[in-house]
């Protein structure tokens, strides 16, 4: 529990501070933080746990923006859930294939946005310029990537309740250096 | 059994919260659509915590700008600048809602009329924080029911328009930014009187969409709230036109550069003013 509370607070910081950078530039040229986090906690914590964490943040984060109540929270369960099954096909512990899998998430996540808002507001399609932003924040998000999933495993580290989720966060480390 | 409900709990799980997360999605466009769509208690008190937080946190980045900009960039020349700046944004108001006027009858009780649609109380309020999306445009504002506001009003600056209040919460809002993909306003080119719509585009440029037949439409016009719609006043600075497209069959388009910078938007005013058809679709709320 005290893990729990621990990660959501985590989360609610990395929203905040979204919003607040927000303000100082465009969406763009900032990484996406609520969707990193969402994936370091898939491959940090994983289970039950992190989809709950994930949709919770989500409907946080949809409180926060121009979305549908719903749109953010069930993308994210989404993007755990790949990041879940990914992590069983890939070493997503290591530096290389997260960054990969991490920025070809980023354009499905971002897609999925447009597409749900297409769908459900109707609102106005992509154009090219829209690839030019989407392909910042993809180098942004694969960038952030490693440091994010470390940092998310350290805190869930110190947050476990006993040594197994200290061991767990442990080994995603050890295992991103090569060790 | 229970082993295989045990292996299957994460797969149960995430089913579940996918069908709940789109269930919460089509019931929200449902209260959008009959205007009930106010933040819940629990929401709001989301809301409504984020906004000083988020003040806090812009607090550092916002002086650190202000140093740059007061101290060291215009040292001296800024107040006056900003004194002059101001002046001009107020004679241009006036000049464009006498030129609205003057255009549309030519008679000056138009031009009262026209004031007087303008008069209405304004809500200075701060933005504390962006869309936390790159995909949506909009700004989170730190006044909220508690101090009048309303889902439905209209939301300005000095240069023109903002957006539009789609979400309260007792002490903050969610306004809704023209740029947003789902916006679209009714515009009216004040030279020529062409009529469209104008909708969040890309970036943070606007796109006006107009008829091919009668309108002229040309680079450097100006163009207006056209008050049609009923959800924002007339004669409001959306922009002025800096490309014209090609022209289709029906529809031509052209870019609009906003009169708002939506990358600096510090200071905005909510309209305490909402259009008979909003107080149609916020009946709960109580028209102002």
């Amino acid at each position: 529990m005290r893990r729990l509370v621990g990660l959501l607070a985590l989360g609610g910081v990395a929203l905040l501070v979204q919003g607040t950078l927000a303000i100082f530039a465009p969406g763009f040229w900032l990484p996406d933080l609520v969707f990193l986090y969402a994936v370091g906690l898939a491959i940090a914590v994983g289970g039950a746990e992190a989809l709950v964490l994930a949709a919770a943040l989500g409907y946080a984060a949809d409180l926060f923006s121009g979305a549908l109540l719903g749109q953010h929270a069930l993308l994210l369960v989404l993007a755990c859930g790949a990041t879940r099954i990914a992590s069983l096909q890939l070493h997503l512990a290591r530096s290389v294939p997260r960054v990969a899998f991490v920025a070809g998430l980023t354009v499905l996540y971002v897609l999925g946005h447009a597409a749900l808002a297409r769908l459900f507001v109707g609102a106005a399609g992509l154009d090219w310029s829209f690839a030019r932003q989407l392909a910042i924040q993809t180098g942004l998000n694969a960038l952030l990537a490693p440091l994010v999933v470390a940092g998310v495993a350290r805190v869930s580290g110190w947050l476990a309740p006993d040594d197994e989720g200290f061991r767990r966060g442990l080994a995603v480390e050890l295992r991103s250096r090569g060790l | 059994m229970r082993d295989l409900l045990d292996r299957l709990r994460g797969t149960i799980l995430f089913a579940v919260l996918v069908v709940v997360t789109l269930a919460t999605m089509v019931g929200d466009r449902r209260a959008e659509r009959s205007g009930e769509r106010e933040r819940t208690f629990v929401a709001g008190m989301v809301m409504d915590v984020a906004v000083p937080v988020q003040k806090a946190m812009a607090a550092p980045a916002d002086a650190a700008r202000e140093l740059w900009s007061r101290y060291l960039a215009l040292v001296g020349l800024r107040s006056e600048n900003d004194r002059l700046r101001q002046r001009i944004s107020t004679l241009e108001e006036e000049n464009l809602q006498y030129r609205e006027a003057l255009v549309s009858s030519g008679r000056l009780q138009r031009i009262a009329e026209m004031r007087s649609d303008f008069e209405v109380a304004m809500l200075p309020s701060e933005v504390v924080g962006g869309d936390t999306s790159a995909w949506f445009r909009s700004a989170l504002l730190d006044r909220g029911q508690g101090h009048g506001v309303r889902s439905g009003m209209p939301v300005v600056t000095d240069r023109g328009l903002v957006g539009l209040v789609t979400a309260t919460s007792p002490r903050a809002s969610q306004a809704m930014l023209l740029s947003d993909r789902q916006s679209s306003v009714d515009g009216l080119v004040q030279r020529s009187r062409a009529q469209g719509i104008v909708r969040g585009l890309r970036g943070d440029l606007l796109e006006f969409e107009f008829a091919v037949r009668g309108s002229d439409v040309r680079m450097g016009d100006v163009v207006i709230t056209s008050g049609l719609g009923g959800v924002y006043p007339k004669g409001v600075r959306i922009g002025v036109v800096e490309e014209v497209g090609e022209a289709g069959d029906l529809l031509q388009t052209a870019t609009l550069r906003p009169a708002v910078d939506f990358g600096r938007l510090e200071g905005v005013f909510v309209m305490l003013w909402r259009a008979p058809t909003m107080d149609l679709l916020y009946p709960e709320e109580g028209g102002s």
